[in-house]
């Protein structure tokens, strides 16, 4: 009955330890052959605060308070139906008392007739005399028939009582006795009237015993009670300890794959069956997990590999890239160079071309006049002039009389104009030589002219270049019937690479004209427009640029327009805004793109730092290498070497070249 | 009289105040009152009633003792449901119709001639004198110490069938006798 001495307000000191060690042998009171097993309950350590409100009853082990709650039951019940049979004893006691006490009655009453009746009074308390037996009697009387005191027994020790009252027949418990009135009859005749009077200890006796009796009983039933319930209980608590020593088991070692043991088919045994299906499906989830974390980490760690493989890579490739940086400046410049060498060599291809096809006149020339030097007739002078000498004498005569000689002179006049012709023939021959060989002077100039562009600078006003520039492709624009805009600050004279300057802007008017061109060019170009603005930003830059309303350019292609080798024309080289980009850094100037999108027109403008320091240079080495040439002339040229090669206006040149015709 | 107010002490109410009002001596009083408890404590044979409302008659051998009225405080009263008549024994009279016989002290005489009258039936015989039980009398009344007791001869009582009580016979005193 521990759990009786289980008090709540059990001092807070004993809580975990005690505890503890209470809780263990918490489903075995009673049952040694269990306190032994290692199942232990698992106790969920609460924080003292909150420990200190749980009820006490709360922090007990469940086996305890089955136990508890049983032994209650059982001890209520014991003791209900105790005093129920006590009180139930008691009341059936004094019905017996008085059955008891009326059979003596009775029994007296009737043994004592003949001695009432014939008065024999000795004979009567002799009778009652007998009472002795009868150790809770006390007092025995017998009346006659007028209510006299007939026969007295008075047990010794009892004090003396004053006779009663005589009362009807009947019996009545006084406070500390049992009294009872009968009459003695006799043939139906009332003889005279027996009074008893019991006392009342057989009831106390009888209560105490019972109560002895009563505690006994309740204390062997409820030891009964606590081993059969302890022993009981187990069937209970058994598996249900089972289960939270598997669970914390479980919960403690992170270990899914322990099962519960099934011990019983009943609810508990459907709670393991219950408990151990959720492990096993924890268990899986988990095994997946792992799997799944262990493919994560797998992948995770690849993913790692590769990317350390991936940064490794990068800066492999960053070093590399910074190496192709370098390589490509290198190639850059070298394909600079190559590009410059190819297209000098162009340039040299297309110069020796049109030189050897001017040199085959040359030669044609050449040759037509080396024959006619060599079937000239001079030869016959000659042998005229040898027969004059031989008849250097007689040379009147012989003119005049000699047959020979008088053919002389319509032979002389004969072949004078025979010579003439050829002196003119060859004159003209000559002078188509001249012209073949002035026509290489020119191609070569040309090409020295695209050769040694750079480092001819002259001071020029920006207006007058872009003047310049629009009127060698004027003619093309208005055969498209294209506007040309012009929207020009007040810029000064600068010091311009003039040749380099104009051939980006042709290039860029050309492109321009390309572009309207390809809007559209089902369409008439009266539409078409070129805006040109020269601005000037502050006193450090001056922008030209060009604006047309034609195709576009898409975004993606704002800057590639600017890599070598890219075009969008069918014939293009890829060539012209590079090399023109190339030309305008070297300038120390920009040229950049704008478009707002295909269809939607572009704007490409050339950025020019406002310098006049190369003016001064210029002007030390400046000569007069040439004449104005007219715009026709140059359209010549550079309808003979390209756009690129126009060569305008008055040049600065350092190197000057031989001249071949002039 | 010291027996009469005694046994106006003893005696049961009705009888004691009924004999009171009689000039009858206390003495007889006392012993009808005697004679009438002894019908009720003894039991006769149904044969020896003819019926269920024949009386139970005492009949006196010799001279009557009650004729002061002592009887009358009887009339009315029953033993055994039988209505209690009194009358005297004359000698013309067949003793076997009586159901008890009280044989006066002086009727020695008569005595052995009634007890060989009544033998083979069931009359009770009493007599008040020394030595009736003895004689073959069934009770005998003797006063002692001036008090009425009475003696049974239990051989004679087994020789009628009457069933005398256990509570008369712890009340006598019992001789042993010749039997009638």
């Amino acid at each position: 009955m521990s759990e009786e001495a289980v008090t709540p307000d059990r001092p807070p000191e004993n809580g975990s330890a005690a505890s503890n060690s209470r809780d263990r042998q918490a489903c075995h009171a009673g049952v040694p052959s269990l306190a032994w097993s290692p199942i232990e309950v698992s106790v969920q350590r609460v924080p003292e605060s909150r420990r200190a409100e749980t009820a006490w009853y709360g922090r007990l082990s469940i086996k305890y308070k089955l136990l508890g709650i049983t032994m209650a039951v059982v001890f209520a019940a014991l003791l209900l139906s105790c005093a129920a049979f006590a009180g139930y004893d008691v009341l059936v006691f004094r019905h017996s008392l008085i059955r008891d006490l009326q059979t003596l009655a009775e029994l007296i009453g009737s043994n004592s007739t003949a001695a009432v009746a014939f008065g024999d009074k000795s004979a009567a308390e002799e009778m009652l005399a007998g009472l002795r037996a009868k150790p809770h009697l006390y007092l025995a009387r017998i009346y006659n028939a007028e209510g006299k005191l007939f026969a007295s027994y008075e047990r010794r020790g009892v004090p003396h009582r004053p006779n009663p009252r005589l009362q009807a027949d009947g019996s009545h418990f006084e406070s500390d006795r049992l009294v009872l009135f009968q009459g003695i009859v006799l043939e139906g005749r009332r003889i005279g009237t027996l009074y008893l009077e019991s006392d009342l200890d057989e009831i106390r006796e009888r209560l105490t015993r019972f109560s002895g009796i009563t505690c006994l009983v309740l204390m062997a039933a409820l030891v009964t009670a606590l081993g059969l319930i302890s022993k009981l209980l187990g069937i209970i608590c058994t598996p249900i300890l089972h289960l939270a020593q598997i669970a914390k088991r479980v919960s403690m070692d992170q270990d899914y794959s322990i099962r519960a043991e099934k011990q019983n088919s009943d609810e508990l045994g459907e709670l393991v069956d219950g408990f151990n299906e959720m492990l096993g499906r924890v268990q899986r989830q988990r095994d997946h997990l792992e799997e799944e974390v262990s493919i994560r980490t797998s992948e995770l760690l690849v993913a790692k590999e590769n990317a350390e493989a991936a940064a490794r890579r990068l800066q492999e490739e960053v070093t590399a890239k910074e190496l192709a940086n370098t390589q490509l400046a290198e190639a850059q410049q070298q394909l600079m160079d190559v590009s410059r060498r190819a297209g000098m060599a162009e340039i040299a291809t297309g110069v020796l071309h049109n030189v050897g096809n001017v040199l085959n006149s040359v030669n044609v020339s050449a040759t037509v006049v080396a024959n006619k030097v060599r079937d000239s007739r001079v030869t016959k002078l000659s042998a005229l002039t040898g027969m004059l000498e031989e008849h250097s004498s007689g040379l009147s005569d012989f003119l005049a009389n000699d047959p020979q000689g008088q053919r002389v002179f319509p032979y002389l006049t004969k072949l004078s104009s025979h010579l003439e012709g050829e002196r003119q023939g060859m004159l003209q021959e000559l002078k188509l030589l001249m012209e073949h060989v002035g026509h290489i002077k020119q191609i070569v100039a040309t090409q020295q002219s695209y050769a040694k562009v750079s480092g001819l600078v002259e001071i020029i006003s920006p207006a007058e270049l872009v003047e310049y520039a629009v009127r060698i492709v004027q003619p093309g624009l208005e055969a498209r019937k294209i506007r040309v805009e012009r929207d020009f600050d007040d810029v000064p004279p600068m010091a311009l690479d003039k040749h380099t300057v104009l051939q980006i802007l042709l290039n860029l008017l050309r492109n321009a004209e390309y572009a309207i061109t390809e809007r559209d060019s089902a369409r008439n170009y009266s539409a078409g427009r070129i805006l040109i603005r020269i601005r000037r930003s502050g006193d450090e830059l001056v922008r030209v640029s060009v604006t047309d309303n034609g195709i576009g350019i898409p975004p993606e292609n704002l800057t590639k327009i600017f890599s070598h080798g890219f075009t969008t024309r069918r014939d293009g080289h890829g060539f012209g805004l590079h090399s023109g980009a190339n030309a305008a850094q070297e300038m120390g100037g920009t040229l950049y793109a704008e478009s707002g999108g295909p269809g939607l027109g572009a704007t490409v403008t050339l950025e020019l730092p406002l310098t006049t320091a190369a003016a001064d240079e210029c002007a030390g080495v400046r000569r007069n290498g040439g004449s104005p040439q007219e715009p026709e002339a140059l359209e010549e040229h550079t309808s003979l070497l390209g756009a690129r090669t126009a060569n305008l206006g008055y040049r600065c040149e350092t190197i000057g070249i031989p001249n071949i015709i002039r | 009289m010291v027996l009469g107010i005694l046994a106006c002490g003893v005696f049961f109410l009705g009888l004691c105040k009924a004999t009171a009002q009689t000039d009858d001596d206390p003495e007889y009083q006392v012993k009808l009152a005697f004679l009438y408890n002894f019908a009720q404590f003894i039991q006769w044979p149904a044969e020896a009633f003819s019926d269920s409302s024949a009386p139970l008659r005492i009949c006196i051998a010799g001279p009557d003792p009650f004729t002061g009225g002592a009887a009358q405080a009887l009339r009315g009263r029953t033993a055994s449901g039988h209505r209690i008549e009194i009358k005297a024994l004359k000698s013309k009279d067949d003793p076997r119709a009586c159901h008890m016989i009280f044989v006066r002290a002086g009727e020695k005489n008569a005595v052995t001639k009634i007890l060989s009258a009544i033998r083979g039936s069931n009359a009770l015989t009493i007599g008040e004198s020394k030595g009736f039980a003895d004689s073959g009398g069934v009770i005998n009344l003797t006063l002692q110490d001036n008090k009425l007791q009475f003696e049974i001869n239990l051989d004679a009582a087994l020789q009628t069938r009457l069933k005398i009580s256990s509570k008369l016979l712890a009340l006598a005193k019992i001789v042993k006798g010749e039997t009638p």
